[in-house]
């Protein structure tokens, strides 16, 4: 009896770095890349040519990734096992674990408790067609907690695939420095219009 | 990083509160849930264990939108004015489950 239990167990493969997903995801991962680099180009502004090295790099892995999924055009999705691009001789950046800022507030009379929910919201395009620019994409972040409080934070700083590289800059820092640089560092500086008191939430009337 | 906008207070605690204040040991069973509205991308419903709340975002995400493009056609203060209205995200109450049986 044992033996033959034994020999039902799974065959695991030996290739950690194999990954099953829809190849609906590489698909729309390759258009959303291409439309930004497409953007990107069209500007030329300073913050664009800064993003299109990054673009670049995401349209290089999402190429690799393309390769690997079986040739012919998909009529329906399909699970593929794919690797990570050896294309690009960086490692990925892991980004994260965030920060709330500035600081959320605390509810009276409790003691806080555990965070239960979170979720990622935006509007719905299609409404409003003539403005689908930068600011329609705003996204908002709301966290839930066991007390029944709810942190509503705007996603100004969206997050992009980056790799360990010294000229592709990770530090969020310099979006809060370098004046205008692009419209998100604008929305930063409103809602942190003193740079040197951050942990308070001031409507441009700074407390010191 | 996430810029904190607004923090939503759902009144759970005050409302524990006025009724005894030892009673606030019931919110470790509380487990908060979003759910999205299936018709109206603009709302969510917050599931808890003292009744549903509606969240709409709508008012909050387009005045934001707007001013931005003003302030990209140089209409200077634009943002400025519109974070001054401190516009929230709108939280309609639609179910209390809350009660209290008293001896």
């Amino acid at each position: 009896m044992r033996t033959s239990h034994r020999a039902s167990l799974p065959q695991y493969s030996i290739d950690r770095q194999r990954r099953s997903v829809p190849s609906t995801y590489i698909h729309a991962l390759q258009l959303f890349v291409e439309a930004k680099r497409d953007q990107t180009l069209q500007e030329g502004s300073s913050s664009a040519r800064e993003f299109s090295v990054l673009y670049e790099y995401q349209h290089k892995y999402v190429t690799a990734l393309v390769k690997q999924l079986p040739s012919g055009f998909p009529t329906q999705s399909q699970t593929v096992s794919i690797h990570p691009p050896t294309t690009i001789r960086h490692k990925p950046l892991r980004q994260g674990p965030f920060l709330l800022q500035p600081s959320p507030l605390t509810i009276e009379g409790s003691e806080g408790g555990d965070a239960t929910d979170i979720i990622y919201a935006v509007l719905g395009n299609g409404e409003s067609e003539e403005s689908d620019d930068e600011a329609e994409k705003l996204g908002i972040v709301m966290i839930a907690y066991q007390d029944g409080k709810v942190d509503v934070c705007l996603d100004v700083d969206k997050v992009e695939a980056r790799w360990e590289k010294k000229t592709v800059n990770t530090n969020f820092n310099i979006y809060l420095l370098v004046p205008a640089l692009s419209l998100r560092c604008r929305i930063l500086r409103m809602i942190y219009p003193c740079l040197l008191c951050m942990r308070r939430w001031t409507w441009g009337l700074c407390p010191r | 990083m996430f810029a904190v906008y607004e923090t939503v207070d759902l009144g759970i605690v005050s409302t524990v509160n006025q009724i005894d204040p030892s009673l606030l040991d019931i919110l470790q069973g509380n487990h908060p849930v979003f759910v999205p509205d299936p018709i109206h991308g603009d709302s969510l419903y917050l599931y808890h264990a003292f009744g549903v709340q509606a969240l709409n975002f709508r008012a909050l995400l387009e005045g934001l939108a707007v001013a931005l493009q003003d302030e990209n056609d140089d209409k200077g203060g634009a943002l400025q004015a519109e974070l001054k209205k401190e516009q929230g995200v709108e939280v309609t109450p639609i179910l209390s489950t809350f009660s209290v049986e008293r001896r």
